[in-house]
C-alpha cells in the first residue's frame, strides 16, 4: 500500500462517516485533501490545500476542484468542470494514473497526480467524492532530465563524429546527474512528509 | 494723484489689515517663524497647500516641511547671511503624507534695531505646472523619437533594417524592456513569410516564445482589430490558454506589462504587429499607446513604400529579361532541359545505389544480429576473473555495434529503416534541439534559430529528424574551422508544379521547410552533385564517413519529403529539408488522452517467440527467460498458432516479420489476435520494405524492434509493449 493509498483510505473513512475526529486527523496531513458532495461542491478541505493551491478554497462555493487554474500536461487550459475530479463524480468511478498542472494566483505551477475517488454510503448510495493532490513536480522534472539523457544517447547512434560523441555523452551524464539529484531531493521530501 | 501718494502710508495699515491681506493670498503659503524656525503665524494659503491648520502649526518647527532634515537650517543660515534662503523648487511634505512640488524662499524679519526677530517663508504650489512641464517634455521626447524614426524610415530601403528601426524606436518610446516586430514579407516567389526583429532582448530569449498568431492574446493584433494594452497580461483572461506545458519555458522573458499594436497598410492589409513588454506591471499608459500608434502609421507607410519599390524593381527586371532576347531564352531552356536530364540521371543513380546497399545491408544486419547476440551472451557468461577475455569480448561487441550502426545508416539511405512517424511540431523540436546543437558544436559556432509563426504540423519520426538536423549541423561545423554562424530556420512553403518537375519524386504541394545554413567554405558543383552518395566524403580518413548526408537523404525521401543543397564556394551552404504538411492536424492528443489508467502487472507473463532463424530465436528466448518471463517458441506461423490454441496464458507475441511456410509475421499476428483479442504484439526485423511497413512507415500502433538488438534493448521494448494501455 503506497502512502497515498493509506491517506486515501483514511480520507474515505472520514468522509463517508463524517466523523469529527477523523476529519481533524485529515487536517494534520501534509497532502492536500478535499471532499465534495454529490454535485461536486466542496464540503471540506484540509489546510495543506491552501499551500498547494496558493489560495483559500471556499466551502460550498468552489466546485470540482480547489485549485486556482488547471492545465493539461500539454499546457492546454483545463476548465474545472472537465477536471479528473469532475469526471470521477459524473461517472461515479475513481480516476487514476493521470497528471495535470495547477497554477497558483502568483503564477507558479505544480504538476500533480490527483486521486479522485467516489464515496458511497452503507446502502451503496453515491455521496460525493474525495480527492488527494500529490505533488509530482520533481518526479516529472526528473523524468524530463532522463528523457534528455536518453535523447543524447540516441543521437550518439545517429552521428559518427568523435567530438560530438564525447559532447553528447558528457551531456547525457549531466542530465542523469541532474535527474538523480532531483529524485534524491524528492525522496527526502517524501520521507519528511510521511 | 500726487495727493493719493502723499496719503499712502504703509505704517498706517493696522496689524489686522495686514493679516487680512496675507490671508487673502490663498494660492501662496505665507509663514512666519521665530529666529529658530518655530512657526509664529500660518496663513490660510499655507493651510490650503500644506494641510496643517495654523493651530496645529503654531510653535512647531518648520522642519516637518522638508524631506531633507538639513534644509531648514540651511535656509535660515542663508536668509541670515544674504537676506534670502531657499529659492530652489523641490518637494515639500504635506500633512496628508503626500507631497507638493513648490517654489519658495525665506527672508529675515528685522526689528527696529535691525536685529533679526524672525523669518518669513513664502511658498507657492507648482505641482500642476510641474506635471504640465513634464508632459510637455515627454511629448517633445516622443515627437523627437517619432521624427527621428520617420526620417530614418524614409531613407531606408532594406526591409529588415527598416523594421529594426521601428522596433528600436518603439522600445525607446514606450519605455519597454523589450520589443518585437513580427511582420509578413514576400519572397521573390511571392510567398509570404513571417519574420521578426527584436529590441532589448537577445534572439535566443525570444526564439523560445511560442510563435504568435492563432493565440487568443495575439489574434487581435494580427487581425488588425486594434491595440491590446494590458497592465498585467498574466492576469488577462486570454492569457494562458496557449501556455506551454508546465508554465513558461526556462528563460522565457518575463512579460507583465504588455502592449501590442497592429501595423496596417493603406489597403487595410495587416503588415505585422509591434509587441512590447516589461517585467513590471502597469508600465504602459495611454501616452505610450498614442506614441506607438503614430509609430505604427509611420512604419506602415515605410513598409508600403519599400514593397512598392521592390515590386517596381521586379517588374523592371522582368522587362529587361524579356528584352534580353529570344536567343538567350532558347539557350536557357536548353540548359534547363539538360539540367533536368542530369537530375533525373542523378536520382536514378541514387536509387540504384540505394537498392544495392539496401540488399547488402539487410544480409549484413542478420549476420550482425547473430554476432552481437552471441557476443552478448559470451560476455555475460564469462566469469569475473577472466578479465582479458571479457575485455576481448567487449571490444568485439563494440566493433559489432559500430558495424551495426553503419549498416543502420545504409538502411536509412536505401529508405528501408523502420520509421515511427508521429504528428510533430517542428518549431518545438528545433527550439529544444538548438541548445543541444550549440553545446555539441562548441563556442566557436554561433547557433541561431528563426522560426516561422503558424508553422504547419508534419508527420515525421522525430528522433530521425533530430539526428538529421544534428548531422547537418556537424557538417556546418566542419565547414567552419575558424568558427561562424549556424542558422536553423523553419518556414511554411509551397512546392509548385514548375519546381517539382525539375526533380524526380517531388510532388507539388504544401511543405514545412527546415533550412540549415552555415557561413563556411561551401561546396563546388562537383561536390554538391555527389554529396548525398553514401561514402562520399572530402574529409580526411578518420574524420568523415560520408554517411551523414546520405542518411539525411534517405530519411527525408522515406518520409515523403525533398532535400536540396544550395552552396557557394567561399560563402556558405544551406541544406533545405522539405517535409509534407500533415493534412489532419490534431490527432496526437487522442493517443495522449488514452494512456490514463494504469493497472498493476502480474507475475508469470508469457511470451510466444516466433523466429525462423534458429540462432536468433535461441538468443531471444534465452534473454527473455533470463528476465523472468515464461517463454514458448515456434519457428513459423502455423506452429505458433497451434501453440497459442493450447496455451492458457500468452501475453505477448514476439515475431519476426518475414517467416517461412507462407505466413508473414503480420498474418500470424492477425490470426493470433482473432484467438486472443488483447494479445500484445512486438515485431522484429532487420529490414523494413515489406508487409507491416506500409510505404516505408510503420502502421499506426505497430511495435517494432530492429535487428540487431542487445538484450537490454529487448528487455526495455518488451516491457514497454506489455505495459502499454494496461
Ligand atoms: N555544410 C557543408 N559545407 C561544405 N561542405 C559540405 C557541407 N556538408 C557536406 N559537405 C560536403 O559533403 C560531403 C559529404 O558529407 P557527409 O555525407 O555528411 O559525410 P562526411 O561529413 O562524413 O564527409 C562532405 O565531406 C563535404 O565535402
Ligand atoms: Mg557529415
Amino acid at each position: 500500500m503506497t502512502p497515498m493509498d493509506a491517506i486515501l483510505e483514511r480520507a474515505l473513512g472520514a468522509a463517508s462517516v463524517g466523523a469529527q475526529a477523523l476529519m481533524e486527523a485529515l487536517d494534520q496531513l501534509p497532502a492536500a485533501i478535499y471532499v465534495t458532495d454529490e454535485d461536486g461542491l466542496i464540503t471540506y478541505f484540509n489546510p495543506a490545500c491552501i499551500d498547494f493551491t496558493g489560495r483559500r478554497p471556499e466551502v460550498g462555493r468552489d466546485r470540482w476542484c480547489v485549485t486556482w487554474r488547471l492545465y493539461t500536461n500539454a499546457g492546454e487550459f483545463l476548465p474545472h468542470d472537465q477536471c479528473p475530479m469532475a469526471v470521477a463524480i459524473n461517472t461515479q468511478r475513481p480516476i487514476r494514473g493521470v497528471t495535470a498542472v495547477a497554477e497558483r494566483p502568483d503564477g507558479t505551477r505544480v504538476v500533480f497526480r490527483p486521486y479522485p475517488t467516489p464515496i458511497f454510503d452503507a446502502q451503496g448510495k453515491f455521496k460525493g467524492a474525495v480527492n488527494i493532490l500529490e505533488d509530482v513536480t520533481d518526479e516529472v522534472r526528473a523524468e524530463d532530465f532522463r528523457a534528455q539523457a536518453r535523447r543524447c544517447h540516441r543521437l550518439v547512434n545517429g552521428i559518427d563524429d568523435p567530438e560530438v560523441h564525447e559532447a553528447l555523452n558528457r551531456m547525457a551524464e549531466e542530465y542523469e546527474a541532474k535527474a538523480a539529484a532531483v529524485e534524491e531531493e524528492w525522496k527526502s521530501k517524501a520521507r519528511l512528509a510521511f | 494723484m500726487s495727493d493719493a501718494m502723499a496719503r499712502f502710508r504703509p505704517e498706517a495699515i493696522s496689524a489686522s489689515e495686514w493679516r487680512q491681506i496675507v490671508q487673502s493670498a490663498t494660492e501662496t503659503a505665507i509663514i512666519s517663524t521665530d529666529p529658530t524656525g518655530k512657526v509664529t503665524s500660518w496663513s490660510e494659503g499655507a493651510h490650503r497647500i500644506l494641510g496643517w491648520t495654523e493651530q496645529e502649526m503654531l510653535g512647531r518647527s518648520l522642519e516637518c516641511l522638508f524631506p531633507d532634515p538639513n534644509q531648514l537650517s540651511r535656509e535660515l543660515r542663508d536668509a541670515t547671511s544674504t537676506g534670502r534662503g531657499g529659492g530652489q523648487e523641490g518637494w515639500r511634505q504635506c500633512k496628508s503624507g503626500g507631497r507638493v512640488w513648490a517654489a519658495g524662499e525665506m527672508h529675515p524679519i528685522r526689528g527696529d534695531d535691525g536685529a533679526i526677530t524672525g523669518f518669513v517663508k513664502i511658498l507657492r504650489d507648482r505641482t500642476a505646472n510641474r506635471a504640465a512641464e513634464e508632459t510637455i517634455a515627454e511629448e517633445r521626447r516622443a515627437l523627437e523619437i517619432l521624427n527621428r524614426a520617420g526620417s530614418a524610415l524614409a531613407a531606408e530601403t532594406d526591409l529588415h533594417r527598416l523594421v529594426q528601426i521601428v522596433t528600436d524606436a518603439g522600445v525607446e518610446l514606450s519605455g519597454a524592456e523589450f520589443g518585437a516586430f513580427f511582420y509578413n514579407v514576400l519572397d521573390n516567389k511571392g510567398e509570404s513569410y513571417m519574420l521578426y526583429t527584436l529590441s532589448g532582448a537577445p534572439i535566443e530569449a525570444f526564439s523560445k516564445f511560442p510563435m504568435p498568431r492563432n493565440t487568443a492574446v495575439f489574434a487581435p493584433t494580427f487581425t488588425g482589430e486594434g491595440i491590446v494594452r494590458s497592465d498585467d497580461i498574466t492576469k488577462d483572461p486570454r492569457y494562458g490558454k496557449n501556455a506551454p506545458r508546465k508554465g513558461m519555458p526556462e528563460g522565457h522573458l518575463p512579460v507583465r506589462s504588455y502592449l501590442a499594436v497592429p501595423v496596417m497598410s493603406r489597403t487595410g492589409e495587416v503588415l505585422g504587429g509591434l509587441f512590447f513588454g516589461h517585467a513590471t506591471p502597469g508600465m504602459f499608459d495611454e501616452r505610450s499607446e498614442r506614441g506607438l500608434e503614430g509609430l505604427a502609421a509611420e512604419a506602415a507607410v515605410a513598409i508600403d513604400n519599400v514593397r512598392l519599390a521592390q515590386e517596381q524593381k521586379r517588374a523592371e527586371d522582368a522587362l529587361r529579361e524579356l528584352n534580353a532576347g529570344l536567343e538567350q531564352q532558347v539557350a536557357e531552356r536548353t540548359a534547363e532541359l539538360r539540367a533536368n536530364e542530369e537530375a533525373l540521371r542523378q536520382s536514378q543513380k541514387m536509387e540504384a545505389v540505394g537498392q544495392l546497399t539496401g540488399g547488402v545491408a539487410h544480409d549484413f544486419n542478420n549476420l550482425l544480429q547473430v554476432i552481437i547476440g552471441n557476443l552478448d551472451t559470451i560476455e555475460r557468461a564469462l566469469p569475473e576473473e577472466s578479465a582479458r577475455l571479457r575485455r576481448a569480448a567487449n571490444q568485439a561487441l563494440k566493433g559489432a555495434r559500430r558495424a551495426a550502426s553503419l549498416t543502420q545508416r545504409l538502411l536509412a539511405f536505401s529508405r528501408r529503416q523502420p520509421l515511427d512517424p508521429k504528428p510533430a511540431n517542428v518549431n518545438a523540436l528545433v527550439t529544444s534541439l538548438s541548445e543541444l546543437v550549440h553545446r555539441t558544436l562548441g563556442e566557436t559556432v554561433a547557433v541561431e534559430t528563426v522560426l516561422a509563426a503558424g508553422l504547419w504540423q508534419v508527420e515525421v519520426d522525430p528522433n530521425e529528424l533530430e539526428a538529421a538536423i544534428l548531422n547537418l549541423a556537424v557538417n556546418a561545423r566542419d565547414a567552419m574551422p575558424e568558427g561562424g554562424r549556424l542558422t536553423i530556420e523553419t518556414a511554411n512553403s509551397h512546392i509548385d508544379e514548375a519546381y517539382a518537375s525539375n526533380y524526380a519524386e517531388v510532388t507539388p504541394g504544401q511543405y514545412v521547410c527546415i533550412s540549415v545554413s552555415d557561413t563556411g567554405k561551401g561546396m563546388d558543383d562537383g561536390t554538391v552533385a555527389r554529396a548525398f552518395e553514401p561514402f562520399f566524403t572530402t574529409k580526411p580518413v578518420g574524420r568523415g564517413t560520408g554517411l551523414g548526408l546520405s542518411q539525411v537523404y534517405g530519411f527525408v525521401k522515406q518520409s515523403g519529403g525533398h532535400v536540396k543543397i544550395y552552396s557557394e564556394v567561399g560563402h556558405g551552404t544551406t541544406v533545405k529539408i522539405y517535409l509534407p504538411r500533415l493534412a489532419s492536424d490534431g490527432l496526437a492528443e487522442e493517443d495522449a488522452a488514452a494512456d490514463a489508467l494504469a493497472a498493476d502487472a502480474e507475475s508469470e507473463e508469457t511470451i510466444l517467440v516466433v523466429e525462423d532463424d534458429d540462432d536468433v530465436r535461441t538468443y531471444s528466448v534465452d534473454v527473455l527467460r533470463e528476465l523472468g518471463y515464461r517463454v514458448i517458441e515456434a519457428h513459423d506461423g502455423p506452429s505458433a498458432l497451434r501453440l497459442l490454441e493450447r496455451q492458457t496464458r500468452v501475453d505477448l507475441l514476439f515475431t519476426d516479420v518475414v517467416l517461412p511456410s507462407g505466413m508473414t509475421g503480420a498474418q500470424v499476428a492477425e490470426q493470433a489476435r482473432a484467438l486472443r483479442p488483447d494479445l500484445k504484439v512486438l515485431f522484429t526485423t532487420g529490414y523494413a520494405r515489406n508487409a507491416i511497413i506500409h510505404q516505408g512507415r510503420l502502421e499506426k500502433g505497430v511495435k517494432l524492434i530492429t535487428k540487431p538488438f542487445a538484450s537490454n534493448d529487448l528487455a526495455a521494448k518488451v516491457r514497454d509493449v506489455l505495459d502499454e494501455g494496461a
